[in-house]
């Protein structure tokens, strides 16, 4: 990628970005008339895109209607389809009523889980955790009422794809004379040629509310993706779809974890101004290291390193930010946030540890997807700091449960396996690095199925490397099969 | 009028409302946030008078929300809006290059968000940068070049042919 690529995807991102709305003297009002002014405008923008369409005054007034009537919505319930192969599969099922929304997500099978927003509250359960996370819906969460202004319309338009792009980039024509189990309807197609984006929507003529809506659209590397959904608006809706009912406990998301647990209110050690909170080992040998740092864009004292007294060898995974993935600001411990670092061990076999020895660097946290030579290694600190890690009898320590950690808790197998095998290779352990890709490529299994494909490329690269082309072959060909799959 | 009152005249200023949008953009990249952005750009357009007389006003101007940015990251962390939190946008809708641009920038260290903004979305030169961070423009080249290939790493890890729920 060269310099001249760089500044074009800047640019595009930075006018996406428009210009600032504001130009008279702030007035701090609530964010949500802010998201409803906002609101008008984008309607305002795409009415004028349609009024520039001939035949302007049929298309402005038929999507106005749409619009209104969307707009006043009582409920409304989505089934949201993507294109596999050569079939439809169902992603994502929504409902909303009385400013309630629950979704269901069915995009891969580790990835399976519910979350309902309600009464400022979100409830979240994966199917393959034990537990129900309840904490303060995000800001901005769809249907959390404290964040107010985000409508039915908001969210239908969104979907719809109506009033989104620049309109002098779209053009939105009307087909009438359609049907619908008989009953009159008509087509609203939307042209994005710039974002090679085309919308359907079908329309009930009697009642001017969507029914359907497909797009074709094309993926970053030019792949052409397709989407589906079916509305189903104004029907009486189950109340029991919004009340979040588990047999799995239900996890408070606690706004300090020291009040929770009064131990994490002592810490460990001190390196600057960062305090070690906990140090604890799982049952697959995993070191989590706990810290809090002051907020703030300044390098600090972090985790960089890792002994033990055993001597193993451990590669560290990414840094966790839990107020950073979860978008839950308010997760702090002390007033500091909390800053999560794993190291895995090359090998774990024998006996625990009994104690380990974290070395730190100043450093920026690393949070995902850099590899080794990008990260910010900053500069090694003398500190070290000993200690006896707390024993975990499960995958990963119990307390990530309170930090609303669960979308990060059923990738961790992922992370940990990629962690390892890398670090395996690097050491020139190949044999060890081609079977930890292959675990590797288990965990995506088992997360999202045709994901597993890359790491299984990986480990039969490193196959072929050692003159094992018959396996190297099986994987390859496994590999590609499920490629072209895209089973979730 | 006297010749001094002329020369006062010619001499009266910029319109800080000229650098809003400048303004606004940069806190926007570095937020992940568009409104705190919009209320970072007018807070500093509202506390300097108009016409201003202060001497490099735009990159004065980007300074002052250097330091509101940094305000605003200790209290909180950007929040985005979430229609399904599991990062569902790219499989969704999130497919424009604008989207996976912002994507890749979240990933980066905030210096080397900050560093690229300004280079390529603000248009400041190595020297004006250098101004604004306290760097040497050799510091600031150097800690360019380090963004430039930490965001095609995290670039094309996003591009690759990865799921990434």
């Amino acid at each position: 990628m060269n310099e001249k690529e760089i500044e074009r995807l800047m640019k595009v991102h930075s006018d996406s970005l428009g210009s600032c709305s504001l130009r008279e003297p702030v007035r701090h009002s609530p964010r949500w008339e802010r998201r409803a002014a906002f609101g008008f405008m984008t309607l305002a923008v795409a009415t004028t895109a349609v009024l520039t369409l001939w035949p302007r005054d049929s298309v402005a007034g038929t999507l106005a209607r749409v619009k209104r009537q969307v707009t006043n919505a009582r409920t409304m319930e989505e089934v949201c389809y993507m294109r596999m192969k050569d079939r439809w599969q169902e992603a994502l099922h929504i409902y909303y009523a009385n400013d309630m929304w629950r979704f269901e997500s069915h995009k891969g099978s580790g990835v399976e889980r519910w979350v309902i927003f309600r009464g400022g509250q979100a409830f979240e359960s994966y199917r393959a955790l034990d537990f129900v996370t309840v904490s303060k819906a995000p800001p901005g969460a769809s249907g959390a009422s404290q964040s107010g202004g985000l409508s039915a319309l908001d969210y239908a338009k969104e979907i719809l794809g109506v009033g989104q792009g620049d309109p002098s980039r779209q053009s939105i024509k009307i087909k009438l004379g359609e049907s619908i189990d008989g009953q009159p309807a008509y087509l609203i197609a939307i042209d994005q040629v710039a974002d090679h984006r085309h919308v359907e929507i079908l329309v009930d003529q009697k009642t001017d509310l969507p029914i359907q809506s497909e797009m074709d659209t094309v993926d970053p590397w030019g792949k052409s993706m397709k989407f589906k959904s079916e509305f189903r608006i104004n029907q009486p809706m189950r109340e029991d779809l919004f009340s979040p009912k588990s047999e799995k406990p239900f996890i408070y998301v606690p706004s300090d974890l020291v009040k929770v647990d009064g131990d994490w209110g002592r810490p460990i050690a001190t390196v600057g101004q960062t305090k070690i909170r906990n140090v604890s080992l799982t049952e697959d040998g995993t070191i989590w290291i706990a810290s809090t740092v002051p907020a703030g864009p300044e390098r600090l004292a972090l985790p960089s390193s890792l002994t033990d007294d055993l001597g193993r060898k451990y590669a560290q995974v990414q840094d966790v930010l839990p107020a950073d993935m979860t978008r839950q600001p308010e997760i702090l411990i002390e007033g500091q946030e909390v800053v999560l670092t794993g190291f895995v061990p090359l090998d774990y076999s024998g006996p625990a540890p009994a104690r380990v020895t974290i070395g730190f660097a100043t450093r920026h946290a690393n949070p995902s997807n850099f590899n080794e030579e990008l990260r910010d290694k900053g500069r090694e600190l003398p500190d070290k700091v000993a200690t006896q890690p707390a024993i975990e009898p499960g995958p990963w320590p119990s307390y990530f449960r309170y930090l609303n950690l669960a979308p990060y808790i059923v990738q961790i197998p992922m992370v940990e396996w990629s962690a390892r095998a890398k670090a395996l290779e690097k050491v020139g352990k190949l044999p060890e690095a081609a079977q930890a890709y292959e675990r590797y490529a288990q965990a995506r299994y088992n997360w999202v199925k045709y994901s597993a494909f890359q790491p299984m490329l990986e480990a039969a690269r490193i196959y072929r490397s050692l003159g094992d082309t018959e396996r190297a072959d099986e994987l390859t060909q496994k590999a590609e099969a499920l490629k072209e799959s895209r089973e979730r | 009028m006297s010749l001094a009152i002329d020369w006062f005249g010619l001499k009266r200023g910029e319109d800080p409302m000229l650098y809003l949008d400048d303004v606004y953009r940069y806190a926007a990249m570095r937020l992940g946030q568009r409104e705190d952005a919009e209320d970072i750009a007018i807070e500093v357009v509202q506390a300097l008078p108009n016409p201003c007389s202060k001497a490099n006003l735009r990159i004065y101007m980007l300074g002052m929300a250097r330091r509101k940015v940094a305000d605003r990251l200790r209290q909180y962390r950007p929040n985005e809006e979430l229609r399904d939190n599991d990062a569902a946008a790219r499989f969704d809708h999130a497919v424009e290059d604008a989207e996976m641009v912002g994507c890749a920038l979240k990933q980066l260290s905030p210096e080397h968000r900050e560093v690229l903004t300004l280079k390529y979305v603000i248009g400041l030169s190595s020297s004006e940068i250098g101004r604004l961070l306290g760097k040497k423009p050799q510091a600031v080249d150097s800690l360019l070049q380090r963004g430039r290939s930490a965001f095609e790493e995290a670039w094309k890890s996003l591009t690759s042919e990865e799921v990434n729920l």
